[in-house]
């Protein structure tokens, strides 16, 4: 009811009229859901009907545990001000860097942008995102200043609204927003596009991510548990970005597909679920590796869910075999949008129910499968990683819609 | 600032608000209204507005019902409709 409150409130209907179900109602038997009804009918009947306003409405502004306030003193010592930090839910819960008015200005500075220039508000509480509070966010995950432009355009991307951070901040589902780095900024701030990229172990990578994670939570108002409804969650929400593997690339990156200069510094965001490993050692051609593509493919397939926009992180080795067997990304797309599919009869009758109503153009009367992506161009193709036969699979979030952006850099001397 | 503390700007921001203005809801009762049940494609949402449309029926047998569902977050064909032709509207559910 709280999220239902505050979505209400932050669009500036604060009084909308609410009744409260029972949790859960999407999964129970229709006799149940019946009672349920009959339980509530009565409240809504006097929710269309009450002449007027609730006596007190409730504000998005009201906050009896939050300060606004732009600086306050912490302790100084390194644990205790982690404590203090995670004592007021601004911490993923691991260790932050102070955000001191000194390391602030710094991340502003290399930026350049203005200490009050605004990149959007967010979701769910509708945080104004300032310069200023980025920086302080990115200072907590450890950014150095270098990346401040690069988170930057990151934020202007999960901002628009095609890129559903309403959703994505609050749903259910175990979403997290992903960051794929493309452009010369990769080798300038030491971005890792090879070995282990979405792994452990570079800071770039690790900081990046964990800057959007803390923005989101301490500006969104996203808090777990809280307006954050994951069920379950899923590691990449502490972090998760990757730089794209250009150079063992035989195909057009990621960035340029989108419009940009081959030579342009930019990012794109992906809402999306956790990533489903497509391990194939043996296949020799590409024929095989799409088969393999497909099985993973169909088993990220998550039944009930609207078809969304999907990415394939194709490593170098599987690349290779791809390009010497003649396939462009568009054939590999058309290719994977014919093999991934789902017979009807794999599926539960509630499901293949629930998908007859959100897709029905594969329920025709002599359908018999349904695919992972209703059109080819669903998936987006990246190259990333090391040696080795393994490539990934990351389903997308459901009304989410991949966004690039430039990385506007000024001139800087890198210290990285 | 103490020696044991240390100034920070704080990670979290301002809120950006909204004001808005609700119809006014001037139907004392149901009765002969057309009534609109907004379906958000949510499972079971729109066996739930079924079955309160049944059930309001059964209070008001002069009812209309508009049955409509909307397929994203942000769009639905056919609200305008619902703006023109309903007194009131459900819309079910952010389950």
């Amino acid at each position: 009811m709280a999220l239902a409150r505050t979505e209400a409130a932050t669009r500036g209907l604060s009084e909308l009229p609410l009744v409260e179900l029972p949790h859960p109602v999407g999964s129970i038997p229709l006799a149940a859901l019946r009672t349920v009804a009959c339980s509530i009918i009565d409240q809504i009947v006097d929710a269309l009907t009450r002449q007027s306003a609730v006596d007190e409405p409730w504000s998005a502004n009201k906050s009896a545990d939050e300060t606004t306030e732009r600086v306050i003193e912490a302790p100084a010592d390194p644990a205790l001000m982690f404590q203090y930090f995670v004592n007021r839910g601004w911490s993923d819960g691991l260790p932050v860097l102070a955000p001191t008015e000194a390391a602030v200005e710094e991340m502003i500075a290399a930026g350049a942008v203005a200490r009050d220039a605004v990149f959007g508000v967010i979701p769910p509480l509708n945080g104004i995102a300032t310069a200023e509070k980025i920086a302080a966010n990115a200072v907590m995950a450890g950014c150095l200043p270098e990346y401040f432009p690069l988170l930057l355009a990151v934020l202007r991307c999960v901002v628009r609204p095609g890129f559903n951070l309403d959703g994505v901040q609050t749903t259910t589902g175990n979403v997290a927003p992903l960051t794929i780095v493309n452009g010369p900024c990769r080798q300038r701030l030491q971005i890792n596009s090879g070995a282990n990229a979405l792994g452990q172990g570079w800071r770039a990578n690790a900081t990046i991510g964990r800057a959007l994670r803390l923005v989101l939570c301490n500006i969104g108002g996203a808090a777990p548990g809280g307006y954050d409804k994951a069920t379950l969650g899923q590691p990449a929400k502490y972090t998760f970005c990757l730089g794209e593997n250009e150079e063992e690339n035989p195909w057009e990156p990621l960035h340029v597909e989108r419009g940009l200069e081959r030579e342009a510094d930019a990012v794109s965001a992906f809402g999306c679920s956790g990533v489903n490993s497509a391990v194939d050692m043996a296949s020799q051609t590409a024929k095989g590796l799409l088969k393999t593509f497909a099985l993973t493919m169909v088993g990220g397939f998550t039944s009930g869910v609207t078809s969304t926009e999907t990415l394939l992180i194709v490593c170098p080795e599987h690349a290779a075999i791809l390009a010497e067997g003649g396939y462009s990304k568009a054939a590999i797309r058309a290719e994977l949008f014919e093999l991934a599919r789902v017979p009807h009869d794999k599926i539960s009758d509630e499901n293949l129910q629930l998908l007859a109503n959100r897709r029905p153009k594969w329920f025709r009367s002599d359908a018999s499968e349904v695919p992972v992506i209703d059109r080819p161009e669903d998936l987006w193709i990246v190259v990333a990683g090391g040696k080795g036969a393994k490539s990934a699979y990351i389903p997308g979030r459901t009304g989410t819609k991949l966004q690039t952006a430039v990385v506007e850099t000024p001139a800087l001397s890198c210290r990285c | 600032m103490g020696k044991d503390t240390v100034v920070i700007v704080t990670p979290i921001a301002p809120r950006a608000v909204k004001r808005g203005r609700l119809a006014a809801r001037k139907y004392g009762n149901l009765n002969g209204l057309c009534i609109g049940l907004l379906d958000n494609n949510k499972p079971n949402a729109d066996r739930f507005l079924e079955f309160a449309g049944e059930l309001l029926r059964e209070r008001y047998p002069n009812l209309r019902l508009i049955p409509k569902r909307k397929m994203t977050r942000t769009g639905a064909d056919g609200l305008r409709e619902l703006a023109e032709d309903c007194g009131v509207v459900i819309n079910a559910f952010g389950d």
